[in-house]
């Protein structure tokens, strides 16, 4: 800790400032070399940057220097200009063509747009004192004028609330530009939120990796936390953590970039493991993952009570050896998978709006209902729900079960399965036992004769659905993990009908056997299932070693499997495969269950 | 018909600043806030009612009200039983955002109980919308319509029972779906070839990572 305070008393003398004053004193041009200083590559030794760096960090000059003490905290004096230095918020203003007064009072004249009657609606809740509302009001203007694709983002105005306590109003206007712009990836608080949707899977993935048996937790008690992740990232920890904490979170995020987000998500998570492994349901595990560290948001970081882990704490579990291998390149390939991902759902979401529409506009032709008066109504009468009624029938109506409408319903139900597919690439393309010559025989073996057999198979067509294809080919991956892609593609998924709804697992057998080619085989059969064909169900052939699991009826998406060791001595990652529903098949109404088979090496 | 039953997931959903979370708040722990943040994440809370001399466990998931958080609604209702659709009985567009709900449940296939709130009935007087139309277009959905004002507390228990009573109707007629969809644990098979087959059960699920 003293030598970060060495730092920042370094760095104010650098600046020639007193060391009770704050940086807001500083000439402009000060803060611009300071600012070229840190975005240029350590340790070159020319011109004005080597002049500052001498200036400002006297012994080691270089930006190491600087990160590690932002690390360790900036002094809360200094943490305004820093912010707005770090994030690049200087040069958004260098390269604005207007000024933020300019915006400020354009924001104000256009009263009548979306975004501005969202600001106001959200002034008020945002729950920031009194005196920053009329701040937060301009900045927020100002940037919804600035940027009118993104506009107005819920999420916006904690985080500007959060710059305002520290920043000037302007400055805090140019970081939020920064953090926009440039620190978050593309399409964070844009209309269709993309961006967070990748990194919401990407945290997914680093949770697997590096919290493994937190995520198998998670996968057993079907425990989903994106909607809490979500807000993790979108605010960046402002209203999740403590106020100290959800600074020190800003300080490296602003400084490092959006990476150390996941660093700080993590160590949230395995500070809270413990606590998190004892719950076994989404409600307990919601009770921590809301306010990880402690209760109180509201009240200033220095009266902070009730909070059992320092921010320190969680620094330097941030930085610590547990996520030692955290590289850039790694995460920046994940999410470059992810961003494609969320691509292909949104292209295959619309596609089934897009479906629903056309089915609508038959069912149209049917006489509309009666009392559909008013402008006020909106557009209905869709199919799948009763038409409208008299009273009478409205209580008749309820005694039937509501038939929801489901144009696609096995859609719904193997996207998941998709997810996981894909998933299963993602990790095994990025697991370092997986070599370049494991990936060759794998995909000899599994490659071509088996794929020829699965697909020859009469009781397994191709996939089912249109959507599930895709899959592999939407996904553009880089090349090292386009191999997996080959592996992964066999046609391989199963819906089979569910043994019973609950009670025990009864039905479903699957025999493992080992072919004289080396190949496992696995045999699956129920005494249960509606087969309307006279044929055994046999999937024949699949190169397969473990029947994971067998869920049924979760129409949600499962997202994931869990990994299980294939052996004790073996460390390589499973490759999940799926089997597709073999033709014949009925689902009965209790839902389908699927398998899942899990593929491993052979032997 | 006794006994415990659910939890059950009821989603609420509707434009902003029509009261979602204001409406959970006065349900769950009776308090009124008028200057409720506003909500991004999913506010999660749990309410056990009694209906009929059966615990009804309620698992209540608020959502975030901007249009644009409509692409991250899949990670709400999936799953859920029921969903709460609000809107605010002075602002029409509010109510021309049920519809678009509605039609986003129905096209994404999801199978839940649907009941239409109009919020803040105590601004009778400020009304935009006619409660005719809202409950003609209520039953032409098969949903049931209320008002409710979370501010003043009046038709919210209704609201969430009358809910509440019907998921519990049509899970009781569909006896299948109540454990899988609603209850996460599920029967597994696990067969390990490396351990003597022995086709052992186990505890589990599949998360659902988003």
């Amino acid at each position: 800790m003293a030598d970060a305070e060495g730092s920042w008393a370094e760095l104010k003398r650098g600046l020639g400032i007193d060391s009770g004053d704050s940086l807001d004193k500083v000439q402009d041009d000060v803060l611009e070399a300071f600012e070229r200083w840190r975005r240029s590559a350590e340790g070159e030794h020319h011109g004005i940057k080597y002049r500052l760096k001498t200036m400002l960090f006297s012994r080691q000059p270089t930006r190491d220097r600087l990160t590690t003490a932002i690390r360790r905290g900036i002094p809360s004096t200094l943490r305004g200009t820093l912010w707005f230095l770090c994030s690049g918020g200087l040069s958004k203003r260098r390269q604005s063509p207007k000024s933020y007064e300019d915006l400020v009072r354009e924001g104000h004249s256009a009263k009548n747009t979306v975004a501005a009657r969202t600001i106001a609606n959200d002034l008020p809740r945002t729950g920031c004192e009194e005196n920053l509302i009329s701040p937060l009001e301009n900045v927020l203007l100002a940037y919804a004028v600035r940027n009118p694709v993104i506009g107005y983002c819920q999420s916006m105005n904690f985080i500007v609330a959060t710059f305002l306590l520290y920043c000037s109003e302007e400055h805090a206007f140019w970081t939020l530009c920064s953090v926009i712009e440039e620190i978050m990836p593309e399409g964070y608080y844009t209309d269709d939120l993309s961006g967070l949707r990748s990194d919401l899977h990407v945290f997914n993935w680093c949770i697997e990796q590096y919290l493994p048996q937190l995520y198998q937790h998670f996968c057993r008690n079907a425990i989903d936390a994106a909607p809490i992740f979500m807000n993790w990232f979108l605010c960046l920890f402002v209203n999740t953590l403590p106020p100290e904490h959800a600074h020190r979170a800003l300080d490296c995020a602003l400084h490092e970039g959006h990476k150390a987000l996941f660093r700080i998500g993590l160590a949230i998570l395995a500070l809270r493991q413990k606590e998190l492994l004892g719950t076994s349901n989404v409600v307990e595990a919601y009770a921590f993952l809301r306010q990880p560290f402690g209760e109180d948001l509201q009240v200033p970081s220095d009266v902070l009570s009730f909070v059992d882990i320092s921010s320190k704490q969680m620094l330097d579990a941030a930085y610590g050896p547990l996520f030692k291998n955290f590289r850039s390149a790694q995460i920046a390939k994940i999410r470059e998978m992810c961003v494609a991902r969320v691509k292909a759902e949104d292209a295959e979401a619309a596609a089934r709006k897009k479906a629903w529409a056309d089915q609508n506009a038959k069912i149209k032709e049917e006489p509309p209902s009666p009392a559909s008066p008013a402008s006020a109504l909106p557009p209905k009468g869709k199919s799948g729900y009763l038409s409208a009624g008299p009273e009478e029938l409205r209580s008749a109506a309820r005694e039937e079960l509501p038939e929801p409408p489901r144009s696609t319903p096995r859609a719904a139900q193997q996207r998941p399965e998709e997810v996981q597919s894909w998933l299963s690439f993602v990790r095994t393309g990025s697991a370092p036992e997986m070599s370049m010559d494991t990936l060759e025989e794998a995909n000899s073996s599994a490659g071509s004769p088996m794929r020829k057999a699965v697909t020859a198979a009469p009781q397994a067509p191709p996939v089912i659905t249109p959507v599930a294809t895709p899959v592999a080919a939407a996904v553009v991956a880089p090349a090292s993990v386009r191999r997996q892609v080959v592996v992964n593609h066999l046609p391989q998924k199963v819906i089979y009908p569910s043994p019973a709804s609950h009670g025990p697992a009864r039905v479903l057998f699957a025999n493992v056997s080992q072919t004289n080619s080396g190949v496992k085989s696995v045999r699956i059969s129920a005494p249960g299932l509606q087969v309307s064909s006279p044929r055994p169900v046999v999937v024949r052939h699949l190169p397969v070693a473990r029947v994971v699991a067998c869920s049924s009826g979760h129409s949600g998406p499962l997202t994931m499997g869990f990994p299980v060791p294939v052996s004790p001595s073996s460390s390589r990652t499973p490759v999940f495969h799926h089997l597709t529903q073999p033709a014949g098949f009925l689902i009965p109404p209790h839902g389908p269950s699927s398998l899942q088979v899990l593929r491993t090496r052979t032997r | 018909m006794s006994g415990q039953e659910g939890p059950f997931k009821i989603v609420i959903l509707g434009e902003g600043r029509v009261g979602k979370t204001s409406l959970l708040r006065q349900f769950v722990s009776r308090t009124f806030s008028d200057q409720e943040a506003s909500t991004q994440s999913a506010a999660y809370l749990d309410k056990i009612l009694l209906l009929r001399g059966t615990q009804v466990q309620l698992s209540l998931w608020d959502t975030a009200g901007q249009e644009r958080f409509h692409s991250l609604a899949p990670i709400y209702y999936r799953n859920a039983d029921g969903a709460l659709l609000v809107y605010d009985i002075t602002d029409l567009e509010s109510f021309r955002r049920v519809a678009k709900w509605v039609e986003e449940l129905q096209v994404m296939g999801t199978t839940c109980v649907l009941a239409i709130v109009g919020n803040k009935s105590d601004l009778q007087s400020q009304a935009k919308v006619p409660k005719a139309d809202a409950e003609t277009y209520a039953r032409s959905i098969n949903a049931r319509h209320s008002t409710a004002s979370a501010k003043l507390g009046f038709g919210v228990d209704e609201a969430f029972g009358a809910l509440a009573e019907d998921v519990l109707a049509s899970r009781a007629r569909a006896p299948g779906q109540t454990q899988t969809s609603s209850r996460r644990t599920r029967g597994a098979l696990v067969v390990a070839e490396d351990d003597a087959a022995q086709p052992s059960r186990q505890k589990s699920g599949c998360c659902g990572g988003g």
